[in-house]
Formats: structure tokens, sequence, C-alpha cells
């Protein structure tokens, strides 16, 4: 075991879910965070943006969720009686599938007012997909805040459109920041896996939800909520999101003046869509070039260390695997490994963390095996 | 770029600065009017919607702003294709298929590859053109998408395109920013992102009652996109510029496929193998992109995403416009011809976007007002159809 694994057994929390028990390591996370450069420049332009934020009560909001992201709303659920009759209230409305236990649906934590992972260190996804490091959350939200800012100043200059930039700032930040919750590691090195809720990821309506049950306004909210789906083209998805996240927060999203209900039944947007809702959406869009990417440099590490293992006539476990990419990508940006490695393969990617002084393996990550 | 950026400042401010203070329209050949042979085949409301874009300011000024951007091309083969696409956005690979036997040549063998459907005709596919050198109406005069789609006004395509090109330098300093991903293609991206719709101004012609030629589905999508990518084989760009051009209408990244059929469409168009030119490779019975995607394909394609909302402004703004206009004609019939041209002519007076502001926030009586503040009329006699 080595010692960053041993500091995180204090932290033990089971997996729940898992029929084989997992130990959490989020302190082995917390402290990678602290070595990742472009992270911290990230977490200081997003706290930097909330602090640029005009209406008072949404600055301290978001500034709050930045110090601690964590899950409040849970407050509302708890025992698991009442987590079991929320999640029995989503698959009857058909917002949740009627195998997904209240386990798999509600990530581990201790307490609802305290964040599992700091927004710092909490990764923006998994290895098979974007941001999966300790601060990779940090530098999605910068690049989505960036781009939705950029969104914002070119409504202004090309159409004379005048924005509400309180929203524009403040929805991205919020859209992700339970991925603190929803994407804990493992001692293994792996991630807790997100249920699917209203059709996407669970940590989408959880955000919305926590952002309802901190009582910000409507507008914040629905712009929020559409993160994931446009609400132009897309209404009714985004419907479905903030039926999710009202219930969760234990709301009547009518009355709450996000939806509409007709006699039939049926439910519509309240207002015609934003601008401010379509821009947090397309701020949220890296994806579909940092998943691929993301993807073919976790594979392309995992390459190169078991090349690299060999080269030391041993062998490497997944765990040793998992920790060598996370602590690589936490020095070095995952895009940036991923324009090495389109430009020149695997080959590339060595020559550019040698030139950076990155090891393929490092003592941190865990032991090898000899190879018999 | 200085020259343009205190106009720009100025409509932010939202004052009104004078159409005197931009320079004139660029030399384009202007769309043919009379008893010609252009009038008798080309669309005929393209003379009065280039009537309409020569006052549509923030269009005009779009353009210059285009102009300005394809100026910083440091390739100097770039920068002149771009900047000619910008003077005249004529089909030129339509050379290559100068009658009707080598244009079906190519419909039959694009259902034959299943990138249309047997249904679409040749005259579908190639809509009337004079002369294949010279554009049926001007690049800042164009539509940026169908009708009641975004931008679907005069001077819809430079406000478009210009938002674009905007959208994607922004994304490339991000990007540059973010990751430190020194090398990105800069040229790639304001080349892509000005030739991406440049085919509108043929194939979305205007007609008559103020509507818009329609265009079949290439490739899985509108046609417009797979055409532009030929233009953009046939004047000699690199692969991997033909790529990132293709990519707009979908990312390379996670919808490989749609790209790869749009590659597959537009070299029938242009008439090259897409293997041998480096576009993509076969595997087994099937086609993939020759490269991993890339980040200038993946910026072309965020930066081409505002219709998400432009689409529903527009349709919306129509509906409310047509609305206040039959209450303003006071029991007077206006026909569909009527309201079309109204909703051209308002449309190019006062950015659309600036409308569905209005509009979402106060109704019927919040736009009818902007527009009173704007001085634009709701009836007007000039929104009568062209005469023949």
């Amino acid at each position: 075991m080595n010692r960053l694994a041993a500091v995180s057994v204090a932290a033990f929390i089971a997996f729940a879910s898992r029929a084989d028990a997992v130990e959490l390591d989020n302190a082995r996370a917390e402290k990678m965070a602290k070595l990742n450069a472009t992270g911290k420049a990230s977490y200081a332009f997003v706290e930097l943006s909330a602090k640029s934020i005009k209406n008072v009560e949404l600055r301290a909001a978001v500034l709050s969720v930045l110090k601690n992201p964590a899950p409040t709303f849970m407050a509302k659920y708890p025992d698991a009686a009442a987590k079991e009759a929320i999640r029995a209230r989503l698959v009857s409305e058909g917002l949740l599938g009627a195998t997904v236990t209240v386990s798999d649906l509600f990530p581990p934590y201790e307490r609802a007012d305290k964040a599992t992972l700091s927004f710092l260190a909490s990764p923006g996804g998994t290895p098979d997909k974007h941001h999966d490091y300790p601060g990779g959350l940090a530098e999605h939200t910068a690049f989505n805040v960036q781009a939705a800012l950029d969104l914002e100043k070119n409504y202004k200059v090309r159409y004379g459109v005048i924005l509400d930039r309180d929203l524009v700032i403040a929805a991205p930040i919020l859209h992700d920041s339970l991925k603190s919750w929803v994407f804990q590691y493992a001692k293994d090195g792996t991630q807790f896996k997100q249920a699917t809720l209203a059709g996407t990821g669970c940590h989408h309506p959880f955000g919305v939800a926590e952002s309802i049950h901190r009582g910000l306004s409507a507008e914040l909210v629905v712009a929020q909520a559409a993160a994931h789906d446009p609400p132009g083209t897309a209404p009714d998805i985004v419907v479905r999101y903030l039926r999710a996240a009202a219930l969760l927060a234990g709301v009547d999203p009518v009355a709450k003046g996000y939806l509409t209900r007709a006699e039939d039944g049926s439910w519509a947007l309240a207002k015609l869509p934003s601008v401010e809702a379509t821009i947090n959406h397309l701020s949220d869009h890296d994806y579909v070039i940092t998943d691929p990417a993301g993807k073919e440099v976790t594979e392309s590490l995992e390459r190169l260390i078991r090349a690299e293992a060999a080269a030391r006539k041993s062998t490497v476990e997944m765990p040793v695997v998992r920790w060598a990419r996370t602590r690589i990508k936490t020095q070095v940006p995952h895009m940036k490994i991923y324009t090495e490695l389109r430009a020149g393969g695997d080959d590339a990617v060595k020559a550019l963390l040698a030139a950076k002084k990155i090891p393929l393996l490092d003592a941190t990550d865990g032991a090898l095996t000899p190879a018999p | 770029m200085k020259r343009l950026f205190p106009a720009l400042l100025l409509l932010s401010l939202a004052t009104t600065p004078s159409l005197a203070d931009l320079p004139p329209p660029p030399r384009t050949p202007a769309p043919t009017s009379g008893p010609t042979k252009a009038a008798s085949i080309e669309g005929a409301g393209n003379a009065k919607a280039t009537a309409l874009a020569k006052a549509n300011l923030n269009a005009r000024m779009s353009h210059e702003f285009l102009i300005a951007s394809a100026k910083t091309i440091k390739d100097a083969k770039l920068k002149s294709i771009t900047l000619a696409m910008l003077e005249n956005p004529a089909p030129t690979f339509l050379a290559r298929l100068p009658d009707a036997a080598s244009r079906e040549a190519v419909r039959a063998k694009l259902a034959q590859e299943k990138l249309i459907a047997d249904s679409v005709t040749v005259e579908q596919l190639f809509p009337p053109i004079a002369d294949p050198a010279k554009s049926p109406q001007p690049f800042w005069a164009a539509p940026g998408s169908i009708t009641r789609g975004h931008h679907d006004n005069p001077g819809g395509l430079s406000e478009h395109t210009a938002f674009n090109v905007q959208a994607a330098l922004d994304l490339e300093k991000n990007y540059r920013g973010r990751y430190d991903i020194k090398g990105l293609d800069r040229d790639a991206l304001i080349v892509a992102t000005i030739f991406h719709d440049a085919m509108k101004p043929w194939i979305l012609q205007w007609k008559k009652d103020g509507s818009l030629f329609t265009q079949p589905v290439v490739g899985g999508t509108s046609s417009h996109h797979p055409i532009g990518v030929a233009e953009g084989i046939h004047r000699g760009f690199s692969a991997d510029l033909v790529v990132t051009l293709a990519a707009a209408h979908n990312p390379p990244g996670t919808e490989p496929a749609m790209v790869v059929a749009f590659l597959r469409a537009a070299s029938i168009f242009a008439g090259v193998d897409p293997v041998e030119r480096g576009y993509l490779k076969e595997t087994g019975e099937t086609f993939e992109l020759a490269r991993l995607p890339s980040i200038e394909g993946t910026i072309h394609h965020l930066s081409d995403q505002e219709w998400l909302i432009g689409d529903s402004q527009s349709s919306h703004v129509e509906a409310a416009l047509e609305r206040l206009a039959r209450a303003d004609a006071k029991g007077k019939d206006l026909s569909t011809a009527q309201l079309r041209w109204m909703a051209n002519r308002v449309k190019s007076q006062v950015p659309p976007q600036r409308l569905y502001q209005a509009l979402r926030s106060g109704g019927d009586t919040a736009l009818a007002a902007a527009l009173a503040k704007a001085k634009v009329a709701l009836v007007d006699p000039a929104d009568a159809p062209p005469e023949d």
C-alpha cells in the first residue's frame, strides 16, 4: 500500500451499490489536484468569474457551491425510507429505470452539507469520457464559462442583444458542480458510476435540484436545466430534467414558474426559450471532441504504461494503470496530449511526457508485479 | 479589423450609425433584373431581396467583418480564394458538369451510393443559374437558411457567418489558453466558417412570393453543406481543410459516420476519390475518417450551432409579425406574399434576435413597441411582390 492510499483509509465509505464493496480514495484525488497547475489556474478563473456576478444572492450561492459543492438538497432525504420514496416517485413518473436502486442513484456521502470532493479535486468525467482526472471539473467549467462569455459578447456585438451576464456565468458553474458527488474515486482508481436520470447523467438533474433547493430564480433554474439539450429545438427533454429536479427538490415546477401543464397532462416550458439558456447549452459542448479525445488518450497512456512496465521486466495491474494515467493527466492537459497523439501517435505522446519530465510510472502509482 | 471595431462598438451601444458610415456594398455582380436570360431562370425575388439587403446595416457591417477576417488569413492562396468567394459566391465546380447528362450522372451516382433518395431530381440538386461563374445574388444579400429558419432575411447569410467566424476564433483562443495547445490552424477556421454556407446564395434564391427555394437532403443533411464542401475541393483545398469544412453540421468526434457521408457526397459532386485524396480510408465495405478528428473540425462544428435558438427565434418572430401586420391592416387583406416580403423587410432592418428579446419579455405588445421605436412600419406598399 502506498502512502497516499494509506491516508485514504480514514475516509473509508463503501460503494454500497456494488456487491463487492469498494473503498473510496477521495483523499488521493485531493492530493493530486494540488499538483494540477492547469486545474488550479482554471479554478481561479472560475472563482474570479463568480465574483463578477452582480446579483448579490446569486453571487453568494455560486461562491458557496465552489467552496463546498455539497448535495444540500439531500437534507430532504435523511433516512432510507425517504430516499426510497423519492426513488419510487421518480420511477412512477417515468423518469428513472425501475431497476435503479437507491444506492445506485445516490452516491455515498457523510453529511448533506459537506462535499465529498472539493470542486478543485473533482473530475469532469470518467475514463472513457472527458476530463476524467482531479482538476478536470475546474478545467471543463473554466472552458465553458469562457465559451459562454464569448457567446454573450458575440450576441451583443453582432445583434445588439443585451443578455443577463449573471445567468451566463452562473449556469455553467452550477451545472456540473455535483460531479464532485457522483464521480468519487475508489481505491482502485475507478470512479462511482452515475445513474441515468430523466434520460441523462444524474449529475445534471441533481445540479438543477440543488439550485432549486438553494432558492435560485426560475430563469437561472431553467437556463441551468438547458445544459445538456437546447430549449429551442428539444424543449421536451429540458422539461423532463426540470420535472426530475423539481421532484428531488420537493417543489411544484408550475408554481415555481419553470413549466406549464395543460389539461391533458402534458408539460411545456413556461416561457419561450432564452438565449442565456441556449448559451449554457452551447458552452457545454466541448465534449464532442473531449469525449473521444479523452478515450483515445486513456488508451494511448495505458499502452505506454504497459510498455514501460514491460521494459522494467514487470507487469502492471489495472489499479496502478488507472492511478498512473490519472497522475499524468493532472500534469498535462489531456487535450494537449491528444494533439500530440493525433500528430504522431504513441511515440509523440511519449516524447511530450519525456520533455516535461513526467514519468510513465511512478512509485506513487502503486507497486509493479515482476514478470513471470 | 481595427477599422471595423468602432462601428461594431457603436452597434453594441444600441446607437444608430448611418449607412453612409460604411463603405459601399462590395463589388459583387448585381442580380440581373429585367427580361434577361438570368431573370428568366433564376429566383424572381433575388433583385428585390438584394435591394432590401443594401439597407440592412447589420448585414453590411457583418460582411465588412468577414472581409476583414478573410484578410487576416496568412496563406496567400487561401486568402485570395476566400476573398473571391465573398465577392462572388459562385458554384464553380459546375464547370465540370456543364450539361444535363453530366448532372444526371452525378444524381444517379449519389442515388446508387444511397446518399440521396431516388426521388430527388436533377433540378432539385442543381438550382437554376444563368452562369456558373457568377452567383445569382451577392453573398451579402443571401439568406442564412430556409424560410422561417434562422437568419432567413436578406443579409442573413453575412450576419450568420460573421457570428460563426467570431465564435470559431473565440473557441480557438479558449483551447489555446485553457489547454496550452499550440499550432491550431487559424486560417482553416476562418476559411471553413466562411465557405461552409457560401453556396446558399445559389441554393437559397428568392422566389417572387418572398419565400426561398427548397433544398434536398444529400448525405443526410441539407444540400448546401456537401455542395459547399465540393466547392472547397474544386478550389483546391488541402485534405485537412476539406475534412474541417465537412464537419460543420455534425461533430467528427462523436458522429464521424455523418461527416464521412458528407465527404463521400462532396467527392461525387467534385469528381474526386475521397480515399486517394486522404479524406477517408476504406475499412472493409465501409469508410472511416482517414485521421483522428481534429480540434479545428470540432470548432467549426461548434461555431455553427447558433441555429439551435435562431430557428426558434425566427419562427416565433415571424408568427408575431404576421399577427401584428394583420391587425395593423385593419381588415384589409394581406396576401401570403405581402406578409413574406414584410417579414423580409422588417427583419433586414432590425435583427430578429433583438425582436425576439422584445417578444419574449413582453409579447406582441413589446414587439410592436420595439418596431415603432425603430420607426419600422408593419404594413408598407413596398411589400408588394416584384412584377414579372
